[in-house]
């Protein structure tokens, strides 16, 4: 019997308040099988890093179908095959009954990824925390608790009670051109929202906006400011390339190797890091390095140290590792940043002559 | 290698599905005996105010724990045949949202806000015999706009905390709970949302999550850990 009909036949059981411990058992263990893959197909590297085995998803998603009430009965299962749909199954194909139960179970996956969102995804959980620190801080902002929702009121003084003309949706994207007409990207987010609340208070202008979407505006400003960079950046590589002496990158390489060697023996003699480790970070970084060199990084700062610590679990590499690998790789890409502005601006000397 | 890998991912998979479907084996359960005194003839007078007349009721048995701080008395509802729980303890925690496990049968029932829990028809000789219950380790107390409020703890619990989010999308809020700065040695098996005196919701907790569907419109509730 295909696995589908089994667990129709196992819900109906359920729902009829008629069935035995070992329906349920199979009842549970069928739909997790059912699972497995599609967990297995959408976790991205996020969810490695969290910790979290495709098997946890699989039964944090079930396991909240199974919870029962003071009668022993199970109000969620219940709801969602309900004696009329299991019904109207048992007449039908097993094809229609194999969606409809794909389709709840892909949605209720979806759901569990976006409720451990904070945990697979922490660096957005913090980035929110680090707005709403901000935003309380300063004058004319309010956070309001709605029911499980948070919203921001923007209401800068002098600012009068004049709104955007821009329908709700559309507040996000508005707030990005904004942001990037004003040169944000790239700030801290306390400078970020500071500049931003200035010059709604010089436009005269408040914004009422969910927590949600200021923390969208803040990511999307950065990832605009990224790319634009990157275009910047390879268009220099394309003079570099044709007109003008290419830029000593393995030298710098060679430097930074030097001056992160340095920044981890000052770990080392803190007892932050064993010897194994700063070897393990100096050989990850070099990796790094090289990818970047190649054309980009290939895989999560987790990946790279990984390789050179295998013994190192998820937990302990956000617990400790992660905020040092951070750290060093920040301060290398701004150590790059800079040489490669320096030699922009040298460029630019060079184009005013030429003009 | 590989095979004995895969082999044992299969079963801890296995027997976390059947965790879910079977009764939980509680560490901190209290085993209780069988009370030799003289059962009392008016069991209307133990605080079943509001309940049907005493007549109806015959008590069966009465037991107890080691240390006679836990007593459960055992009462036939002679209308309908079956048999009820009621479970007492000098403190409210005790005996309010305790399991009781009917040893022999492998089943397990939950008190109401009284100590009162129904258990149906069983065979009482065979079921009786050995009967044991599980207090909550830990309540917490949990408002929509706020964190939740440690109301008891046991001791070695006590930096135990609930973290939790609710999430309002669409027509069901969902609220989310993760026990943290668990001891080592120590596992919630089960973790109860008492959303008012009618409705309860259990879950079995997975990695310590749990995530509950709540009703429309719900207020303050309750949260019980069992270990």
């Amino acid at each position: 019997m295909a696995e589908e009909r089994k667990i129709l036949l196992k819900l109906l059981y359920i729902i009829n308040n008629n069935y035995k411990e070992s329906d349920l058992e199979d009842l549970i263990m069928s739909m997790v099988r059912l699972l497995l893959p599609l967990v297995r197909k959408q976790s991205g590297v996020y969810l490695k890093l969290a910790g979290y085995q495709p098997r946890d998803i699989a039964l944090l998603t079930i396991s909240s179908l199974f919870i029962r009430n003071g009668q022993g009965r199970f109000p969620v299962l219940e709801r969602l095959f309900n004696w009329r749909i299991v019904e109207k199954f048992m007449a039908a194909e097993e094809a229609d009954f194999r969606r409809y139960l794909r389709n709840i179970l892909a949605r209720r996956l979806k759901q569990t990824f976006y409720y451990l969102s904070s945990e697979i995804r922490p660096e957005r959980a913090k980035i929110k925390r680090e707005i709403l620190y901000t935003l309380k801080k300063l004058p004319g902002c309010r956070i309001i608790k709605d029911n499980g929702r948070t919203r921001v009121v923007i209401r800068p003084e002098h600012s009068g009670r004049k709104k955007p003309k821009v329908s709700a949706a559309d507040q996000s994207d508005w707030l990005v051109e904004i942001c990037l007409n004003q040169g944000l990207a790239g700030l801290q987010v306390p400078k970020f929202f500071n500049r931003l609340v200035e010059f709604l208070s010089e436009q005269k202008l408040s914004v009422e906006i969910p927590l949600n979407t200021l923390l969208e505006t803040y990511i999307e400003t950065q990832k605009g400011y990224l790319l634009s960079e990157a275009r910047n950046s390879s268009a220099i590589r394309a003079r570099t390339e044709t007109e003008i002496e290419s830029p000593d990158l393995n030298a710098w390489i060679e430097e930074l190797r030097i001056r992160n060697a340095v920044l981890l023996k000052r770990y080392l003699d803190r007892n932050k890091i064993s010897q194994d480790e700063l070897e393990a970070y100096l050989k990850a970084l070099n990796e790094l390095f090289q990818n970047w060199q190649d054309g980009g990084q290939e895989k999560s700062l987790f990946g790279y140290l990984k390789k050179y610590a295998p013994e190192m679990s998820p937990r302990e590499y956000r617990k400790e590792k992660r905020k040092i690998l951070e750290y060093l790789v920040r301060t290398s890409r701004d150590f790059l940043k800079l040489k490669l502005h320096r030699q922009k601006a040298g460029w630019g000397e060079y184009d005013g002559q030429e003009l | 290698m590989d095979r004995n890998y895969k082999k044992s991912s299969d079963q801890k998979l296995i027997d976390r599905c059947s965790e879910i479907a079977r009764p939980a084996s509680f560490r901190n359960r209290i085993k209780l005996f069988h009370h030799l005194s003289q059962v009392s003839p008016f069991p209307h007078l133990v605080g079943f105010s509001g309940l049907s007349s005493y007549e109806i009721y015959s008590e069966k048995i009465a037991l107890v724990s080691p240390d006679h701080s836990f007593l459960l008395r055992i009462l036939h509802d002679q209308l309908s045949g079956r048999l009820e729980a009621y479970l007492l303890h000098p403190l409210e925690h005790k005996y309010r949202y305790a399991y009781i496990m009917l040893e022999n049968q492998n089943r397990e029932f939950l008190t109401d806000h009284h100590g009162w829990a129904v258990l149906g028809q069983v065979d009482q000789d065979r079921s009786l015999a050995a009967v044991s219950v599980c207090p909550p380790s830990a309540i917490f107390e949990w408002r929509p706009d706020g964190e939740p409020v440690r109301i008891y703890a046991e001791e070695h619990l006590k930096d135990c905390r609930l973290k939790t989010e609710l999430f309002s999308v669409g027509p069901q809020a969902t609220l989310k709970v993760q026990s943290v700065n668990l001891p080592a040695d120590s596992e919630i098996k089960r973790m109860i949302l008492v959303i008012d005196d009618q409705e309860t919701l259990i879950a079995v907790p997975q990695n310590d999550l749990t995530f509950y569907e709540l009703p429309e419109n719900a207020g303050s509730m309750r949260i019980y850990l069992y270990e």
